[in-house]
Formats: C-alpha cells, sequence, structure tokens
C-alpha cells in the first residue's frame, strides 16, 4: 500500500461520459491483483475533499502502465476527466482484497454498467492462466457498453441491453441463468449496481455455484481505519465488514442482500 | 525545539492523530514511521463491542465530509489485546479515547487502562454526536454537570493524564471548559466533529443512514479556532485544538490561538502523510522564525 504521484499517459473517452485512464505506476502494476482498487485524488478548491475509489481497470507488469474505467457521475469524475496527459494524479494503492481465481472451473465474469471497471483486469487473469472465461456484459443502452473490444480479446462476450440496442434485449439474468443451466462446474464472478449483483447471487445460490461479488460504497479513508463504509454480513461476531478492506469482493452468500 | 508538554506528558512535537480517523495506527504504519508523531490518539472504545450505524456513513461535502460511524469498535479488552502490543513497539505516546453510556462505565474503562503502560493519557470523548446519550439525547459536553461528573469518575480511577474533549454545539464554552478543568482534567481537545445533515436532492433522502452525522475537514476550522481561543482564555489547563487542520500552516493558526498541541483528522484520509508532513511544516517554521520554544507562539493572538 502506497501513495504516490502518477503521471498520466493517456485520459480518452470511450464512451459518452465513460473515461479510460492510464498512467505510470511500475510498484503498482506490480502489486496490484484482480478486483483490488486505488484511491484517487479529484483535486478541486475544496470540493470534492475525499479521494474517490476506483477499481484497477487493468495493469500491465512489463509497461508498469495501469488503468481506471469511470463515468462522470459527479465533481469528482468530473474533474477527473478534465486531467490529461502529462498531469500527475495523487494515487493510494493497491487496496482491498481480490478476486480468488477458481481453478479448474468454467468461469462465468457479470459486469453491469460500471461495474465492468474491474472485470476487465480479472477476465486478463483468468485468460492468462489458459482458462476459459465466459463474459457477460450489461448495460442499459449500447453506449454505456465500452471497451468491448477489448472484452473480447479475453473469452467469449455475452451482451444484453436494456433497450435492446446491443445483443440480447433483457437484464443480465437472463443469459447468466441460461448458462449456469449447461454448465454445472462454473464460477461466477460480478460486480455492478446492488440489484444485479444480488440477483447474480441468487442465481449463485439456485445453482450451486461459487459466487464472488464486488462491492461499492463510499468511502473516507479506503484502508479499514475510519469504519465509514460497512456491509452487513451474515456472521455471528460482527454485524459489519468494511468494503474498503475485507472486501471489495465478498463471497455473495456471506452478504445480507 | 518544537517539543510541547500536556501537563506531565512531554511530546515530541504538537502532532497527534485525532480519535476515529486513525485506527489504531497500524495502517498508517505502513506509510510512515509512527515514531514520528507526537502522540498517536487511538478510536474510541468503549466496554463492549459496539456495532455502529447502519450505512451509509460517509459523505463528502464542500470543504470536509459528514460521517455517522456510531463509534463502531471491539470493545476494550479486544483493544488491550491487539492494538496496545503493536503500538507499543513505536516511540510515540499512546492516547486511548473512550466513551461510556454514563458516568460509571467511564470511570470503569479508565480504572482498565491505568493498569496499562503502553497508555499515556486517556482522552474522554464527551462529545460524539452519532450516539445518543443521557435522558435528553444530547452530548454530554453539552452539559457542564454531566460532563464535571463524567471527568471526576474518570479523575478517582486513573493517574495517567486525562483530557476532556469537546464539542462546539454550546453557546458558550466557558461553563464546561472549567467544569472539566475543576473535575481534575489535565488538558481540553477541541473540537469535535459539529453535527449535521447533508441530503441528496434526486431521492429526497438523507445522505446518511443514521440521518444526522458529524461534519468535520477545513469547513470547521475556523469555528474551531474560535472555540480554541475562547476555552485558551477560559482555564489554565493546556487546550488540544482539533477541528479542520490540513496542513503546517492551519496547525501553527491553532497554535497561535492558544493550542499546545494539535490533531490531525479528516485530513488523514485525504493525504496518508498528512501528519508527518505537519509535523516536518511546524518544524521549517520554527526554524525559519527562529522560534526556541512553542509557548513564544502559543497564545500570541493579537487582538
Amino acid at each position: 500500500m502506497k501513495n504516490f504521484k502518477a503521471k498520466i499517459i493517456e485520459n480518452k473517452q470511450v464512451a459518452p461520459q465513460i473515461y479510460n485512464l492510464k498512467f505510470e505506476a511500475p510498484k503498482l502494476a506490480a502489486e496490484a491483483k484482480p478486483g483490488q482498487f486505488v484511491e484517487a485524488l479529484c483535486k478541486g478548491s475544496g470540493a470534492p475533499f475525499l479521494r474517490r475509489p476506483f477499481g484497477v481497470h487493468m495493469a500491465d507488469t512489463k509497461s508498469g502502465v495501469c488503468e481506471i474505467l469511470f463515468r462522470i457521475a459527479g465533481r469528482g469524475t468530473e474533474l477527473l476527466s478534465q486531467m490529461s496527459a502529462g498531469d500527475f494524479l495523487d494515487i493510494t494503492g493497491p487496496l482491498g482484497n481480490d478476486f480468488e481465481i477458481n481453478k479448474g472451473k468454467k468461469h462465468f465474469i457479470a459486469g453491469g454498467g460500471m461495474g465492468i471497471a474491474p472485470l476487465l483486469f480479472l477476465a486478463k487473469a483468468i485468460w492468462q492462466t489458459g482458462e476459459q472465461a465466459k463474459i457477460f456484459l450489461a448495460a442499459k443502452t449500447a453506449a454505456d457498453i465500452a471497451r468491448l473490444d477489448i472484452f473480447k480479446n479475453f473469452g467469449e462476450v455475452i451482451l444484453s441491453t436494456e433497450d435492446g440496442s446491443l445483443g440480447e434485449k433483457c437484464l443480465i439474468d437472463t443469459p447468466l441463468e441460461r448458462a449456469l443451466k449447461t454448465e454445472q462446474n462454473a464460477a461466477l464472478y460480478a460486480c455492478g449496481p446492488r440489484p444485479m449483483l444480488r440477483c447474480v447471487a441468487e442465481l449463485g445460490a439456485k445453482y450451486q455455484t461459487p459466487t464472488q461479488v464486488s462491492l461499492e460504497e463510499k468511502m473516507a479513508c479506503g484502508m479499514g481505519v475510519c469504519q465509514g463504509c460497512p456491509v452487513e454480513v451474515k456472521n455471528k461476531d460482527t454485524k459489519y465488514k468494511m468494503v474498503c478492506k475485507d472486501g471489495p469482493v465478498f463471497n455473495a452468500e456471506d452478504i445480507v442482500w | 525545539m518544537v517539543k510541547t508538554k500536556i501537563a506531565s506528558l512531554e511530546l515530541k512535537n504538537p502532532v497527534m492523530s485525532a480519535s476515529g480517523t486513525f485506527g489504531y495506527g497500524k495502517e498508517f504504519a505502513e506509510f510512515f514511521d509512527l515514531g514520528q508523531l507526537g502522540a498517536v490518539v487511538c478510536k474510541t472504545i468503549t466496554l463492549k463491542q459496539r456495532f455502529g450505524n447502519k450505512p451509509p456513513r460517509i459523505t463528502d461535502t464542500p470543504y470536509g465530509m459528514v460521517n455517522s460511524i456510531g463509534l463502531e469498535n471491539n470493545g476494550v479488552e479486544y483493544f488491550i489485546k491487539t492494538a496496545l502490543p503493536f503500538l507499543k513497539n513505536y516511540d510515540t505516546k499512546v492516547v486511548v479515547s473512550i466513551a461510556g453510556n454514563n458516568a460509571a462505565e467511564y470511570g470503569e474503562l479508565a480504572k482498565i487502562l491505568d493498569t496499562e503502560d503502553t497508555v499515556s493519557a486517556i482522552e474522554i470523548n464527551l462529545s460524539c454526536p452519532n450516539v445518543a446519550h443521557g435522558q435528553n439525547k444530547c452530548l454530554f459536553s453539552q452539559c457542564h454537570i454531566s460532563s464535571q461528573d463524567i471527568v471526576a469518575q474518570v479523575r478517582k480511577n486513573t493517574k495517567k493524564p486525562i483530557f476532556a474533549k469537546l464539542s462546539a454545539q454550546v453557546s458558550d464554552i466557558t461553563p464546561v471548559a472549567k467544569a472539566c478543568e475543576a473535575a481534575g482534567a489535565d488538558a481540553l481537545t477541541l473540537i469535535n466533529t459539529l453535527p449535521a445533515l447533508a441530503v441528496d436532492l434526486k431521492t429526497r433522502k438523507p445522505m446518511l443512514g443514521n440521518v444526522f452525522g458529524g461534519l468535520s475537514g477545513g469547513a470547521i476550522k475556523p469555528v474551531a479556532l474560535k472555540f480554541v481561543w475562547e476555552a485558551y482564555n477560559a482555564v489554565k489547563i493546556p487546550i488540544i485544538a482539533s477541528g479542520g487542520i490540513m496542513n503546517a500552516t492551519d496547525a501553527l493558526e491553532f497554535i497561535l490561538c492558544g493550542a499546545s498541541a494539535v490533531q490531525i483528522g479528516s485530513a488523514n484520509f485525504v493525504n496518508p502523510l498528512a501528519c508527518p508532513e505537519i509535523v516536518k511544516g511546524i518544524e521549517t517554521c520554527f526554524e525559519e522564525n527562529k522560534i526556541k520554544d512553542i509557548n513564544e507562539l502559543r497564545g500570541k493572538l493579537k487582538l
């Protein structure tokens, strides 16, 4: 866990309101594991005040380049979208835990909306083990699906949109359940809005498939100090776990949905 | 040169972490040597485990943040077993923040901690805005009689230096400051976060699960400065300042207004190296201005 200033190499709009930001961070690239996140300081004049958490979208050990993918959702991400190559971004990371790749399983990756952000790095890591992954990407509309070509490098991509503008017109659970019905030996990895994750967790339980979900919560410290990002868990010892330190990746069955 | 003294407690510099923003030091020890700090003030502990408030617990506001953690902690026993052995390894003072539901609980906590050699001092949290106290659901430190009772109970149970942490949510700080001093407090820490509300216009809901929270960060600095200055003029015991200290200049302003030490809170979330950078900044200022003793600056506000 380190705090450093990273030189931005590229900050490119990849879809309406969605940006992919590449920066030089050799240590982060070497240390980060799929599912982990960083906290970036989106500098304004006092607002926003806190850092913003972003899943590591991609990390390349060889070039020392890392990437985050974000959508403009407020003042912080708006300021971040205005940064350009040559600027320095204050980053703390890597933070949190990571996805455990269930070796020998058929890997089903499910990303909804901006939940795709940490899943590209995971897809690459699975691809590097030589095992197969099916990647389910879903969004409201075609324009919201970013990074499709890159995802295609690491597995078969199954698309769905709510308005049917790209792929099947449905929510992510439809193609996911179809695949789970025919595949007995699957492992699920998901990130996306809370209702989608709850749905994926239910599918995982129904088909007795090990399911890991990456959760999102507003954070301050990002490292387990402030106890500001709790998620309620089924646990006798404690009511809450912290998304930043105990997560962001949790076993779906441990969460109180 | 930048050393300071709070009652019998000698600090190598006036910089402490603020309770609740630094855990028990372990996470920040990955960023810098905790031995650089005058003291580490631990997150408030209670007798028994507390689960804290329902989420969301954090929201960002202009120049600050509102939190409603609700004193989540694993209780004093867990703290003694896990946090103290870790902190013992660092060349810094350890201040333990405590909270209870009544004076007896505060007294019991003080008694338990009194036998722990690693504990250098106890900070009595009389002002957490995220827990309901007493009959009127007000903060202990909003009532000088409650405050006096609690401080006296803690005083009875420990010989270690005790600090009373107060709220700015009062019309006049003087009665409670004097009451704490009379009851045996060795110093006053002020201010705690300010009770606050943040809302989401789109959803028409409060931003926090607990509805209200405590405002901290740069936004509250001018409020804190006023209360530190007033308390400094009201009592003889040292004042420890907290409230929106983001950098060395902020810290020095508080010393100018009477603080013998400063606590760094929300700044730790923005910059994990805020504490050591503020120590360095104070040292540089003292050198450049040939200040040989903190008392040459402390309380020297020209009116």
